[in-house]
């Protein structure tokens, strides 16, 4: 025992310890970084839950859910383009120009319709579904292989507020384009159809269609070349 | 070591405790974007606001060009979003300016609807539930209060009249032609907003066609 020496006085003994306890603590700290990133950098955590305010607070829950609207009868180009489209302010006025006209939530729509002549202030309507701008995307083509709304937006029909509720990520696209047959709607059920689930039925008819090559009925082909969608 | 070991548990309990309550909660803030990449692109982009000194009211999406000729009883209007552009075959009235008395549209015209075909009546009254039951009701008998059969009657005094035919009625809305039907649809009626702008040539010939089909119920 060299007791006294330099080298004690600099390194006492429990500091033989402190090589693996700085490994130990790396690691963790490397693998706790890890699980930081990959489960709140996620979409499912940046996106999910966005619910911005509306500047008329319309509801969903009440036009879709209590009266049953169609979804269609405000978001008409759905079936034929690649955007559902937020209705104008002559599909509001159309049924507000004598259903609760005096209403002072509906003050912006009445600025917005002006005269009826395309001289109002345009509502400025916060878009909740955000995809980014190198990303495509075509409402109608969905619409066709029978996808319905509810796949991607959940149950508007149940919101107050339009919420996301999907993240919307390439992930959450490429796991319906791999394989979609819990999605795809058979013949005679209507896209807007919110409360529409898979059966052992539908998939397997799905699945059919899948490997489907013919033009009638139009062939399921949902591709997952980058290409598809980054165009 | 226990230290180690209290700590690691912490991180633990932690973790789990924010995995349950943080993720996907509700914020109306906008979603973050971590790597900006292209993700905002100035482009033109549907239904958008855009600066640019040549649209001075910012719209993204143009609105349709005022038909500086037109002789539609509402005066110069936006006749590409009426989707009434010149068509004589379809159009609702004849060469002398009357209402036609024949839908112009064969009920054995075709659609196609998203690449699959579809029958004149199917389109007409899958069209009919989205745009018209809402007043009128899935079977056209419309009315107010609680009996009333569309959700807009039963809920607010709007009056929804019926245009099946009934005994003891002068049945006026019942027998109206063809064309007068388009162009109520079209250009709308008292409380009844109009859909021409909503809804294709085609589409309101075959809601004709399916008003014809439902009223035959009660003819």
């Amino acid at each position: 025992m060299r007791r006294g020496s330099n080298l004690t006085v600099l390194f006492p003994k429990w500091t033989n310890k402190l090589p693996a306890v700085l490994a130990l603590g790396a690691a963790a700290t490397g693998l706790f970084v890890v699980f930081v990133v990959n489960f709140w950098f996620s979409p499912k955590h940046t996106d999910v839950g966005y619910q911005p305010y509306q500047p008329i607070s319309y509801s969903h829950k009440l036009h879709a859910g209590s009266m049953g609207m169609d979804c269609r009868y405000c978001h008409r180009m759905v079936e034929d383009g690649p955007h559902a489209t937020i209705p104008d302010a002559d599909t509001c006025f159309g049924c507000h120009k004598n259903i609760k006209k005096d209403s002072l939530a509906l003050a912006p729509l009445h600025a917005a319709y002006g005269t009826g002549k395309g001289d109002g202030t345009p509502i400025e309507w916060v878009k909740v579904h955000l995809l980014p701008d190198y990303a495509f995307f075509n409402h109608a083509v969905h619409v066709r292989a029978g996808v319905g709304c509810v796949s991607c937006h959940g149950r508007v029909d149940q919101m107050e507020i339009v919420r996301q509720v999907e993240p919307l990520s390439m992930g959450f696209c490429l796991e319906c384009h791999r394989d979609p047959s819990a999605h795809i709607r058979p013949n005679g059920v209507g896209a807007t159809d919110m409360t529409w689930t898979a059966t052992p039925d539908s998939i397997a008819a799905a699945k059919k269609l899948l490997e489907w090559q013919g033009d009638n009925p139009p062939a399921l082909n949902p591709p997952t070349h980058c290409s598809a969608c980054h165009r | 070591m226990s230290t180690l070991k209290i700590t690691l548990a912490l991180l633990a309990v932690s973790c789990a405790g924010l995995t349950g309550c943080m993720r996907g909660g509700v914020s109306d803030a906008p979603p973050v974007h971590l790597v900006l990449d292209m993700d905002f692109q100035h482009k033109l982009k549907a239904q958008s606001h855009i600066e640019f000194e040549g649209w001075p009211d910012g719209r993204s999406s143009r609105l349709p060009v005022h038909d500086p000729v037109s002789t539609d009883p509402l005066g110069k209007t936006l006749v590409v979003a009426r989707g009434s552009l010149p068509n004589a075959d379809l159009s609702h009235k004849d060469a002398s300016g009357a209402f036609k008395k024949q839908n112009p549209l064969p009920l054995t015209h075709t659609f196609t609807v998203l690449g699959k075909p579809v029958a004149t009546i199917d389109r007409g009254k899958e069209r009919f539930d989205i745009h018209c039951s809402i007043c009128h009701g899935t079977t056209g008998l419309g009315g107010n209060g609680p009996t009333g059969n569309g959700l807009a009657g039963r809920h607010w005094p709007v009056a929804i009249p019926s245009f099946h035919f009934a005994e003891g009625k002068d049945n006026r809305v019942a027998n109206l032609t063809d064309g007068e039907l388009f162009d109520v649809i079209t250009y709308g009626k008292n409380t009844m907003p109009a859909y021409g702008a909503r809804l294709s040539v085609e589409d309101r010939w075959a809601i004709v066609h399916y008003v014809r089909a439902l009223q035959s119920l009660s003819k």
